[in-house]
């Protein structure tokens, strides 16, 4: 007997890649541009000593120093990794469309209530990539929660947006701690890297919104939201 | 000239601050998002240039532009990632963008640039 084919396995492959390279490049980045700058500045004192002068190579492993960082930055631009944007379909869609997706792929124990308000609001996405943002909130939600809690996936339309909440039954997140929640690889649950949040937050971002946590007197609440304007964004058809 | 300089990263926010020392700037660091704004929004702040990394570790260099703008009105600002193609033809509303690994000549030249200097002094 075969499992069922998760409808978002390869955008969620792709995503959880570009997010780990991307993250592991910011990274490699700060530590590069010290070492660069250290070199740099280092070089410029010896350059005013007898030093320099007197021992050629002390020129030449500064050159090294210089050339070796810029050969690592050129590489870390390169195309490191699978890119989401070649697998992008955008297209208009109801607002149900990615939601409903996400629920029915969503690898969750708790009980999952989706309840939207979808009268007339229309989105420009690749409904696939936003119902996998939404399925990483529910998971979020769903592993805060005993199997016995129930997730909510809600959404409405805002003026400008379209708002979708995330809320679940567990034990919140501490107000001193909101925007640790966004730390890359910095996940605290057991077998879990912790890129869902930000894999998230990327995929709103490219659609005009963001995801962010929604004061809540009991349980969690994030909210990713999409923009409702319908032309495409400028890097695409 | 005043500046301030937003990086969580120490080494960074050290050797770029000895550089620009060392081109006769007086730098202020701050290591936060959270300790960026209580300095931006200080009664009396008074800085040049804002230097603001993009990824902070409690925040987006990015959502500190609008505090830069209102409680700063003359300072010039500067993003700084390692992620550059984010901001890239974005319209971020940064005075200048810097790439986290350019070499510090050329470094120095955008932050000149945006603080409405010379290119070499």
């Amino acid at each position: 007997m075969s499992l069922p084919r998760d409808p978002l396995a390869l955008l969620e492959a792709v995503a959880f890649s570009e997010e780990y390279v991307s993250t592991l490049r910011h990274d490699l980045r700060n530590k590069l541009a010290s070492i660069r700058n250290a070199a740099f500045y280092l070089a410029r004192r010896a350059q005013k000593t007898e030093l320099w002068g007197d021992d050629p190579n002390v020129p030449r492993l500064f050159k090294i120093i210089d050339d070796s960082a810029q050969g690592a930055d050129d590489l870390l631009h390169g195309n490191l990794g699978p890119r989401s944007a070649g697998l992008r379909r955008p297209r208009r869609v109801g607002a149900a469309e990615p939601a409903e997706l996400a629920a029915a792929s969503a690898r969750v124990g708790p009980e999952l209530r989706v309840e939207l308000e979808v009268q007339g609001a229309e989105l420009y996405c690749d409904p696939g990539e936003v119902a996998l943002a939404l399925r990483c909130l529910v998971e979020n939600a769903a592993e805060a929660v005993a199997q016995q809690g129930v997730v909510r996936l809600e959404g409405a339309p805002g003026e400008r947006a379209y708002v979708f909440q995330v809320i679940d039954q567990g034990p919140g997140i501490d107000p001193a701690r909101r925007d640790d929640v966004f730390l890359p690889l910095a996940g605290t649950k057991p077998g879990h890297v912790g890129l869902g949040l930000n894999i998230a937050r990327r995929i709103a971002r490219h659609y005009g919104g963001d995801v962010y946590v929604v004061p809540s007197d009991a349980g969690a609440a994030l909210a990713l939201t999409l923009t409702r304007d319908l032309t495409p964004p400028k890097d695409e058809p | 000239m005043r500046l301030l300089l937003v990086d969580d990263d120490e080494s960074n926010r050290l050797t770029l601050a000895v550089l620009l020392e060392d081109e006769g700037y007086e730098v202020d660091v701050a290591a936060s998002f959270a300790e960026a704004r209580a300095k931006i929004v200080a009664p009396g702040a008074a800085y040049d240039g804002v230097l603001l990394d993009q990824h902070l570790g409690d925040g987006l260099g990015l959502d500190l532009l609008g505090a830069v703008r209102r409680h700063l009105p003359g300072a010039k600002a500067v993003l700084i990632s390692g992620s550059i193609s984010e901001l890239e033809g974005s319209s971020c509303g940064a005075d200048g963008v810097l790439p986290k690994a350019m070499p510090f000549p050329e470094a120095l030249a955008v932050i000149r640039r945006a603080l409405g200097e010379p290119a070499s002094v």
